[in-house]
């Protein structure tokens, strides 16, 4: 089904330059002019929380049977302290990339902007950081916050 | 004047008849694409060469069409569990739209081991598949 992976870089050519909805994604495109399977999108951090004024980049790979099967995407390893992103590896817990929940009425696009939407809106009950969850479940917003700031800017994670 | 007609080039161009097609206003970027390979309801599914009868429309009970090529290569995953990709309700065709009756069968089968609720018993209906030309 790779002609409605072309179709949908048409449709986001078009939408990413004209829809100020989407004006936090910088780009999303295919990697290379060689394959289609595999995409990259640059997405701004979300205006009032700890990750405004950095840029995140995420990496697609688009199965063959997509989009019956949903696209891998993942966030570039060890660039982003988020309780829904494993730091190490980058890998996002987010429901609607998964089997059970994925329909093919989703889009690329649809993605790229739930994962925005994530970055604003944690979901401790489902941690791939734990630390970071933890400082949620207790509302101390100023401590995650800080903490998100400090690993954005270069702070060291320690040894594990 | 005498006119004489050397040659006629007749055309002819066809659509799905699907109901209410023409009073449901669509909404702004709406077009007529199937949910799943986003291709126009009156072209092929990505697998099909030629559109037309060799790769059918279908109507679903929810009003959302696809390809049927296409909703039956979903229906068929595991994670569908028999559900239409756009609105999430057990899919199954919709009854008296002429353009499912060839299709009601196959589709029934499928959802019978996808899910076995949505079986419908009444199909006596096996007419010619038709589409219209305008």
């Amino acid at each position: 089904m790779s002609s409605r992976l072309v179709k949908e870089y048409k449709l986001i050519f078009k939408t990413l330059s004209q829809d100020p909805t989407y004006s936090h994604i910088l780009s999303l495109s295919p990697s290379s002019d060689e394959n289609l399977r595999q995409w990259e999108s640059v997405i701004s951090g979300p205006p009032e929380t700890a990750y405004y004024g950095h840029n995140f980049i995420l990496l697609f790979e688009v199965p063959s049977n997509y989009p019956l099967e949903p696209p891998k995407v993942q966030f570039q390893a060890n660039a982003v302290p988020h309780c829904n992103v494993d730091y190490d590896s980058g890998r996002i817990c987010l429901n609607i990339l998964e089997d059970a929940h994925w329909t093919p009425a989703w889009d690329l696009l649809h993605c790229v902007h739930a994962i925005w939407l994530l970055l604003a809106n944690p979901e401790p009950d489902s941690p791939l950081d734990v630390d970071l969850a933890c400082l949620i479940r207790a509302k101390d917003f100023s401590a995650h916050n800080t903490l998100v700031a400090y690993y954005l800017n270069g702070g060291s994670r320690g040894s594990k | 004047m005498l006119v004489e007609f050397t040659k006629v080039y007749p055309v002819f161009s066809w659509s799905w008849d699907i109901p209410g097609d023409d009073n449901t206003e669509k909404e702004m970027g709406d077009e007529d694409l199937c949910g799943i390979c986003r291709v126009n309801y009156n072209g092929t599914c990505p697998s099909c060469k030629f559109p037309g009868d060799d790769c059918p429309l279908v109507m679903g009970e929810c009003n959302h069409n696809f390809h049927v090529h296409c909703i039956q290569q979903w229906l068929d995953t595991s994670t569908a569990k028999g559900l239409c990709p756009m609105c999430r309700q057990p899919f199954s065709l919709k009854r008296g739209v002429a353009i499912n009756e060839s299709q009601i069968d196959k589709l029934a089968n499928l959802l019978i081991q996808s899910q076995p609720a949505v079986l419908n018993d009444d199909q006596d209906m096996m007419m010619e598949q038709e589409f219209v030309v305008r």
